[in-house]
């Protein structure tokens, strides 16, 4: 072969080698050059080099569809669980709204006489609450005394006392009056083994007790 | 099985000249030539995957429809295929034109046909590249209609690579008439 023709032929070759590694640059890596070379050819190395990268590539292009494909389908679950627990969220949300309201029944037992049955664990939020939404319905229905019924409490401790002391203070501040109602023997003991002072508020046994003072004292009848 | 496919990007590329270079009223006009599924799929052709060549038959289809006469269509077609190869030549490619002469460019034809193409042939004639003279023949080609005129476009893109001046491509054997006969071929001339 001239040096003319060997030049050609390895020119035909890198043109090969370059469409090759074209279309492996657009992202086609079916792409082989031809393994047809003899082993004594100066390019066949080179050939067979350019061939496992390109193996390798397609190898690795491979697996990193394999992982996108992985992530894919985790963040596609991830926002199915996100859906579900902001759909969870809204219902916990609504649920404490409707329990809020719930805990905090205020009734008009009489003309004028307001009832808060308090029942369950009373901390400074539920505290604040019931107070906010005791004062509101004083105003709102002009009240003249509001009954804060405890019978469903069982314990009470130096901070529950003072909540109530808080209440009765400020509804006594709109000018009613407020009564505790339904303290049983081991609170009532408690509150003297703690030495809360209740002698600003008017307290009964029961609901009915407290409920008699008011109604007998509009009717200008004693009470039982 | 379908054998008539072509890479996705001469369709990507085929519908970057269009938004390239035609206005808003053209476009939609060329868009209410095409099929609703080619609407449908454009947008999401991927460059080096395979689609029946419908899709790009249909794009042609639509270049060609807009234009007057059949030279008018003609040049529109060539200017479209010359526009598809720029937008195809990557940095290997830009490389390969590098060391491209007109023989090597004949004998690679074939080859460079196949990357594009799972059917027909492309091949050429060299008894006369001496004299500057290429014949080069498109086979096995019916239905693909407007591949001649597009073909014209990558060849002499290729031949302008290559510096080549005076450059003539002649086409023979289509027509609007007959724009997906089985044989096409190129006669390449140059100084």
């Amino acid at each position: 072969m001239s040096d003319e023709d060997y030049g050609k032929e390895i020119l035909e070759k890198v043109a090969d080698m370059l469409m090759v590694l074209s279309d492996v640059g657009s992202g086609d890596y079916s792409a082989r050059l031809s393994t047809d070379l003899p082993d004594t050819h100066p390019l066949g190395s080179l050939y067979q080099g350019i061939n496992e990268m390109i193996d390798s590539l397609a190898s690795e292009q491979e697996r990193s569809a394999t992982y996108r494909k992985e992530l894919e389908e985790k963040l596609a679950t991830i926002e199915a669980y996100r859906k579900d627990l902001e759909e969870k969220l809204e219902t916990i949300e609504t649920q404490r709204t409707a329990i809020r309201e719930l805990s905090t029944p205020i009734m008009e037992v009489w003309a004028g006489v307001l009832c808060l049955p308090v029942v369950g664990v009373l901390d400074t939020r539920r505290s604040a609450e019931m107070t906010e939404a005791l004062l509101h319905a004083i105003v709102d229905k002009k009240a003249r005394c509001a009954i804060i019924d405890i019978t469903g409490i069982q314990v009470m401790d130096t901070g529950t006392a003072d909540h109530f002391l808080r209440m009765a203070k400020a509804v006594r501040l709109l000018g009613a009056e407020c009564v505790l109602t339904g303290v049983n023997p081991v609170i009532a003991q408690t509150m003297v083994h703690m030495g809360v002072d209740l002698s600003d508020v008017l307290t009964h046994r029961t609901l009915r007790n407290g409920l008699l003072h008011f109604v007998s004292g509009a009717n200008g009848q004693d009470e039982e | 099985m379908n054998e008539n496919l072509t890479r996705g990007y001469t369709i990507l590329g085929t519908m970057a000249y269009v938004d390239k270079n035609y206005d808003e009223g053209k476009r939609n006009r060329f868009l209410s030539t095409l099929s609703p599924v080619v609407r449908d799929t454009i947008g999401g052709y991927k460059p080096v995957e395979w689609y029946d060549r419908i899709h790009f038959v249909e794009l042609l289809r639509g270049i060609a429809s807009l234009q007057a006469t059949e030279q008018n269509a003609y040049k529109e077609l060539v200017r479209c295929g010359q526009s598809v190869a720029e937008l195809a030549t990557n940095t290997f490619l830009k490389l390969f034109m590098k060391i491209l002469t007109p023989t090597l460019f004949a004998k690679k034809i074939p080859d460079i046909w196949l990357r594009d193409n799972k059917s027909g042939r492309f091949t050429a004639d060299l008894s006369r590249v001496d004299q500057n003279i290429l014949r080069m023949h498109l086979m096995d080609v019916a239905g693909y209609d407007h591949v001649g005129p597009v073909a014209v476009g990558w060849i002499t893109f290729a031949m302008g690579r290559m510096g080549k001046q005076g450059l003539d491509c002649r086409l023979s054997g289509w027509s609007l008439a007959t724009p997906g006969p089985k044989d096409l071929y190129f006669d390449i001339t140059w100084q």
